[in-house]
């Protein structure tokens, strides 16, 4: 699995970014922001913060499983195929 | 043989090549203009419609509710967004099954966005051939010159459509005094910038690798295809075999088909990709290799046609056939949920109840002997006004509240209410009954809503 950095970061950048605006629009259909922060015992105002901050760190958490799901498709069968 | 590997792979993920579309005139070419006029129109004109004291479309994240123009959506609406969008999903089904990728060369965001780049670009730096020289001059202050250029207005625009993104979530008046005065809060700032970023990299320079490796809909769209599906086909039978041949050239003496092989279809692809090689993944539909086709064949007057909107039955046997049981079957499922949706709005309760039997007392017997149920009522008003609601109960002989409630509940929030009903135990003849509790507007008694409770009976 040679794949190019360009290639690699779309992979692990895109999808997550799709996922994370799907899953932060659905979570906060049902759950104020600021109840959350509350309930988190954190201290994050206004709502737009809540949103924002939500959706980056769900952004991060797909993009750490892709690069968890790249990093285990390098099986080391293809690596000793790449001879020095 | 790691050579050859190698070699495989590198030609595999080519790094890839600018491409310079030339500029195309023609039928399809004002029909995607005309697209990008209208698209661009109601993207940056939208948030700027007033409506009622407010702006018309503002999805208000800060203060959780969507405005419609006349419509105003909660939380609790969710239900709606969602059918909007398997209506969205729908729609692209359904028109992907009958016109293939007509989303793809026309409507998507990726398409109309590149477009007005592109319409930039060639204002600024001349089209194919002038920016091929550009690309390739040695003239270093020109190239800087015509380059800063290109990228100053992108990058206006781009922040232009930050704000106008940001605009549908926050009103985009007072966005715009905040961003003249500099006191735009981080979070704003942030999302303007980012998807500043987001237009002039997408438009700017991935262009087609968007399409080409990274839309979903690109991969899984041929799943929709079928026989009857429209595609842009080359007539290979008409065109080969292809040459250079003079205007005046009998084609049946000289073997030839209609294919002059001049490459102008090669050229006005926006993803670079030769139709004549057959339907290919990278094509998006644009059908700008039909204008510049058309045009050739009139200049040599051929017929035009040679490339073609049509469909793999046209070709075999000259039939398409539009209603298949996949189209007929997406359009009713569309005409459902359509007509749903449009019902469920129409009909929306501006007030919701829902009441909640008190967990721990199932029934109470008063000094007077009558019995007692507790509830707790949960009242939600969706209306754009506060209300105060009074509250009712019916469906027993004698039924009555220990004391008269009312609830005040602000616009768009819900308030809790405990009520305690009392009944006359000799007036139920069952264990247990159904009874409604209502909830009445005071200044409004369109306004109101009912649940149905359960009434025990002590044994």
């Amino acid at each position: 699995m040679t794949m190019p950095l360009k290639r690699r970061l779309i992979a692990m950048l895109w999808p997550s970014f799709v996922c994370a605006g799907i899953f932060s629009a659905f979570l906060f259909a049902f759950i104020d922001p600021l109840l959350l922060s509350d309930s988190l015992g954190v201290e994050v105002s206004p709502r737009l913060a809540g949103y924002s901050i939500t959706f980056l760190v769900l952004w991060a958490l797909g993009a750490l499983s892709t690069l968890f799901g790249i990093a285990i498709l390098k099986t080391p069968k293809n690596d000793g195929e790449r001879k020095p | 043989m790691d050579n050859t590997d190698n070699s495989l792979k590198q030609s595999l993920y080519a790094k890839r090549e600018t491409i310079h579309p030339r500029h195309v005139t023609g039928i399809f070419a004002t029909l995607r203009v005309t697209a990008v006029v209208v698209l661009m129109g109601i993207y940056y004109g939208l948030p700027w419609i007033p409506w009622d004291g407010r702006q018309a479309v503002l999805f208000d994240l800060p203060a959780r509710k969507f405005y419609l123009f006349g419509i105003t959506l909660w939380p609790q609406d969710f239900i709606y967004l969602a059918a909007l969008l398997i209506v969205a999903a729908l729609s692209l089904f359904f028109f992907t099954a009958i016109a293939g990728r007509l989303w793809c060369g026309f409507a998507c965001p990726q398409t109309v966005w590149t477009e007005v780049f592109m319409w930039i670009e060639r204002k600024v730096e001349g089209d194919r051939n002038q920016r091929i020289k550009l690309d390739k001059s040695l003239n270093k202050k020109h190239k800087v010159f015509l380059k800063t250029v290109k990228h100053g207005i992108w990058i206006i625009l781009s922040l232009w459509t930050g704000y106008t993104f940001v605009g549908y979530f926050t009103p985009i008046i007072q966005l715009g005094y905040k961003i003249a005065a500099l006191q735009t809060g981080p979070w704003e700032t942030f999302w303007v910038l980012f998807y500043a970023f987001a237009t002039y990299g997408n438009a700017g320079w991935m262009r087609e690798q968007v399409c080409l490796y990274m839309c979903p809909y690109a991969r899984f769209q041929s799943a929709m295809f079928d026989k009857n599906t429209l595609v842009i086909s080359y007539d290979s039978a008409r065109g080969e075999p292809r040459g250079h041949r003079k205007r005046s050239e009998d084609i049946k003496t000289a073997g030839l088909g209609s294919c002059i092989n001049c490459k102008l279809c090669v050229q006005v692809c926006p993803t670079g990709i030769d139709i004549r090689d057959g339907l290919q993944y990278q094509c998006i539909g644009c059908a700008a290799c039909i204008d510049a086709c058309d045009d050739v064949m009139d200049k040599m007057s051929y017929p035009k046609g040679l490339i073609r909107y049509t469909t793999e039955n046209a070709f075999v046997s000259g039939e398409t056939k539009l209603l298949r049981p996949k189209v007929i079957l997406y359009a009713l499922v569309l005409v459902a949920i359509c007509a749903a949706l449009i019902y469920g709005l129409v009909t929306r309760d501006a007030v919701g109840l829902d009441v909640i039997r008190h967990r721990n007392v199932l029934y109470r017997v008063t000094n007077e002997g009558l019995a007692e149920n507790i509830y707790t009522l949960k009242v939600l008003n969706k209306d754009n006004l506060d209300h105060t609601f009074r509250v009712a109960v019916t469906g027993l002989p004698g039924i009555s509240l220990r004391e008269e409630k009312e609830v005040f509940v602000t616009s768009g929030h819900v308030e809790e209410a405990i009520i305690a009903v009392l009944v006359d135990p000799v007036d139920m003849k069952s264990p247990s009954a159904d009874i409604d509790i209502q909830i009445i507007s005071k200044n409004n008694p369109d306004l109101n809503a009912t649940a149905k409770a359960r009434y025990l009976k002590p044994r």
